[in-house]
């Protein structure tokens, strides 16, 4: 199955395979679609996020850490972490679990998040990256490769076991710049 | 526009858009049941997160969610 019909479901809150009829469209146009459900998900909701974002930057890094962990659901402190100020986002992920981080990962919009992602450490990206690999989620580092930084992006591959590279593989398109990427820093 | 292009808030990709009925109406259902699922998640979430926050700070929360 096509990991970007695998993205659409998981987006949707549904199974795979009840994603029905798109296995002919190039995966390109399942990207763009993807990306299009994801903007009609959470439009209406822009406003309070952004209000979140706002009110999260204006009170103490530990108070919004110990908050968002204890009482905000990852896909809600992802839409909201989408819209931080990237020095907010620094400070944030060294004070939050990886498990939690993990979890926000699995739920980010890559595009919408550059920003913030690429304001995180790269050891801290690694941590991340080894919680995901544990977990089987080769398909959400896969999103992320074309996302980090080249430091970032050695972190997560230098804690990468021989099957976790295997694992990433299915979710490069062939000859994408993501592809490229992990072939050049595998070697 | 269909269902699909009104949920959407745009037309989708070519492919999708050349997609029998059945299966953008599917979809579009799909979206529509997933938009309701994660609006409901983010009211519960946020009275959650409200109920956390220490009380001298809970005013100025609410005003930051437009509450």
């Amino acid at each position: 199955m096509n990991p970007q019909i695998v993205r659409i479901a998981r987006l949707l809150g549904v199974a795979p395979t009840d994603v029905q009829g798109l296995d002919g469209v190039p995966t390109p146009e399942l990207r763009e679609l993807h990306d299009q459900i994801s903007t009609a998900l959470f439009a209406g909701g822009h406003k309070r996020f952004a209000g979140m974002a706002t009110l999260a930057g204006s009170l103490p890094g530990p108070a919004v850490a110990k908050i968002a962990e204890r009482f905000l659901p990852a896909f809600l402190a992802a839409r909201v972490a989408e819209l931080l100020e990237p020095d907010k986002a620094r400070d944030l992920v060294r004070r939050v679990s990886v498990g939690y981080l993990a979890d926000i990962a699995s739920a980010l919009d890559p595009v919408r998040s550059r920003p913030v992602v690429q304001a995180i450490p790269a050891p801290r990206i690694g941590e991340v990256a080894r919680e995901l690999f544990a977990r089987g989620e080769h398909g959400v580092v896969a999103e992320f490769v074309t996302v980090v930084d080249d430091d970032g992006l050695a972190a997560a591959l230098a804690v990468a076991q021989p099957d976790d590279l295997v694992g990433i593989e299915p979710y490069l398109e062939y000859g994408s710049e993501a592809q490229r990427r992990v072939r050049a820093a595998t070697g | 526009m269909d269902a699909l292009s009104e949920i959407l808030r745009d037309e989708p990709p070519t492919s999708v858009a050349a997609l029998p009925d059945d299966v953008r109406a599917r979809l579009a259902d799909q979206i529509a049941a997933a938009k309701k699922h994660q609006a409901e998640l983010v009211v519960e979430a946020e009275a959650r997160a409200l109920a956390g926050v220490p009380l001298p700070l809970r005013g100025i929360v609410k005003k930051a969610l437009g509450r």
